[in-house]
């Protein structure tokens, strides 16, 4: 089987430093990677050279068989921070809306069908409600579930995820997981997570990632009962399995 | 008195009044994006780039406004290439353009034979004296600007609201931000004519500041900012008319006053 996304010897920095060192990953279709590591290992920054939106200084990366800014409008991506100007004068559900724009949708208003796949995914994340309110008045969590639905409402190929539920409750979390597994029966995902302990239960490898990456089967994870409890202890743990 | 009297002696009032109704389609439209997307240094560099052109256009005997157009659409692709493809800051070009623009422009105006009354007008404006050529002119940059709107509009919101996602989307970011400083480009020459270079930034920025306060969409607050514009310029230009002041300046007295109105009224709603 053609891996849909391979990173070869991958190496970036943003300056000098590398930040990322010599990364070989393969990921499959209807793989469920769990991406780990320490603040500042590189999780977002893999992600967004998955994108496109940066381009590695050496070693190749390619998504579909292709270079990833050609296919990036297959990917659903959830960004870490929401850098969006409170003040802008745009409703939730006009947000989500954008998840389905096209760089050749010349027309100002979105169709109808357009409207009911919106809404559709509203009701599955539970913000049905929100839709007319202004985006930045909604809450973090609220936010967030905004940006999964802007994520999912194009049926991407692809779920990129980098920390979708560190601001929402443990009702939503759980609801969330959920809904990505059931996704994952299509779509492959890819998801940056601190909770291991709680994201063995859905995924079925783990990358743990600082500078280099190692990639572990769930069931090395998911057989560790340390992982249970606060990050610093998994990163101990995981660090000393990993070699890092 | 009848009509064709009328127009001889009050044509200039119809000419103006025309003027200004053109000037706000396009104040509105681009303003709201100037305030939501935090660009109005862009546009006060822009705007006082355009000397430049005003002044070499009179050296060489072209209608300015042609100079005008040449410079402002010149420094917005020259920031906006700046801004995206050296990912510098653009704060030390838009001085530069700024500075460098005005420079030029007095050099070449001291070098031209009587230039001081019209030089004048283009720094503050003078809608009296629009001449029925650039009224024709307004018109056609106004229709680019409508249409380039009314054809980008969900890729130019998103854009402004989202640069990264946009990119994902496949939604080519680069082009679309340099075409809309192009507008503001073209704005600002129209601006030009009713306001002046110098009072420019405050008609892109006041009335649309004004309208953000009120609106939940992006097209609300442009037709809101048209609105506000249409107000303060007529307005405006009914005291400039009837106590003998500069049109531009009175139209500006007009925005600012409506401003400070608007934040005291959205402060006390606030508190109560
Ligand atoms: N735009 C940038 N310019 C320069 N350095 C950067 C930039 N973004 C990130 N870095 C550096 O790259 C390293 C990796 O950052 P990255 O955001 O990928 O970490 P992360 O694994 O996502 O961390 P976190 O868990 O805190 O989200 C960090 O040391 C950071 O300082
Ligand atoms: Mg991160």
């Amino acid at each position: 089987m053609n891996p849909l996304i391979k990173i070869e010897d991958l190496t970036f920095g943003y300056d000098n430093a590398p930040i990322l060192e010599k990364i070989n990953l393969e990921i499959f279709e209807r793989d469920f990677v769990g991406i780990i590591g320490p603040n500042g290992g590189g999780k977002t920054t893999l992600l967004k050279i998955l994108l496109g939106f940066l381009k590695p200084d050496s070693g190749s990366v390619s998504i579909l068989g292709r270079s990833p800014d050609s296919v990036s409008k297959f990917i659903g991506y959830v960004p870490q921070y929401s850098e969006m100007d409170k003040q802008f004068p745009i409703k939730v559900k006009d947000v989500i809306l954008m998840g389905l724009c096209e760089s050749s949708s010349f027309s100002p208003r979105f169709s109808q069908k357009s409207y009911s796949k919106v809404y559709e995914v509203m009701e599955l994340l539970k913000i049905r409600d929100l839709a007319e309110k202004k985006f930045g008045e909604l809450s973090g969590g609220q936010k967030q579930r905004t940006l999964i639905c802007r994520a999912i409402v194009s049926n991407p190929k692809m779920l990129f995820l980098d920390e979708p539920t560190a601001s929402v409750d443990a009702a939503i979390e759980e609801d969330i997981y959920k809904i990505l597994s059931d996704f994952n029966s299509d779509i492959t995902i890819l998801l940056v997570s601190h909770d291991v302990g709680f994201i063995s239960n859905y995924v079925n490898r783990v990358a743990c990632i600082n500078r280099s990456l190692v990639i572990h089967p769930v069931n090395e994870i998911s057989s560790e009962h340390a992982l249970t409890h606060a990050y610093h202890e998994n990163t101990s743990v995981i660090h000393h399995k990993c070699g890092l | 008195m009848d009509i064709s009297a009328f127009f001889e002696n009050y044509g200039f009032i119809t000419n103006s009044i025309i003027a200004v109704v053109l000037s706000s389609i396009a104040a509105g439209i681009t303003g709201t994006f100037v305030v939501v997307k935090k660009i109005s240094y862009i546009g006060g560099g822009i705007a006082h780039a355009v000397m430049g052109g005003l002044g070499i256009a009179y050296f060489i005997g072209v209608n300015p406004i042609y100079g005008a157009l040449v410079f402002s659409v010149f420094a917005a692709i020259l920031i906006g290439y700046v801004k995206l493809k050296l990912k510098q800051n653009e704060d030390t070009m838009i001085s530069a353009l700024w500075a460098v623009g005005m420079a030029t422009g007095i050099i070449f105006a001291y070098l031209t034979p009587g230039y001081n009354v019209n030089l004048l007008s283009f720094l503050f404006g003078n809608v009296l004296m629009i001449s029925t050529e650039n009224l024709w002119l307004l018109l056609i940059l106004d229709l680019i600007i409508a249409a380039f709107v009314f054809v980008y509009y969900k890729q130019l919101i998103f854009i402004t609201f989202d640069e990264e996602y946009a990119a994902v989307r496949g939604i080519n970011v680069n082009l679309l931000t340099i075409l809309l400083l192009i507008m503001v480009a073209l704005t600002i020459v129209i601006l030009v004519q009713t306001v002046g270079l110098i009072l420019v930034i405050a008609l892109l920025t006041l009335p649309s500041a004004i309208a953000g306060m009120f609106s939940n969409t992006l097209y609300k607050m442009i037709l809101l900012s048209i609105a506000l514009i249409l107000l303060f310029s007529l307005s405006g230009l009914a005291l400039a008319f009837s106590v003998n002041l500069p049109s531009g300046a009175s139209i500006i007295l007009m925005a600012g006053a409506g401003y400070i109105l608007a934040l005291a009224g959205k402060t006390i709603a606030r508190s109560y």
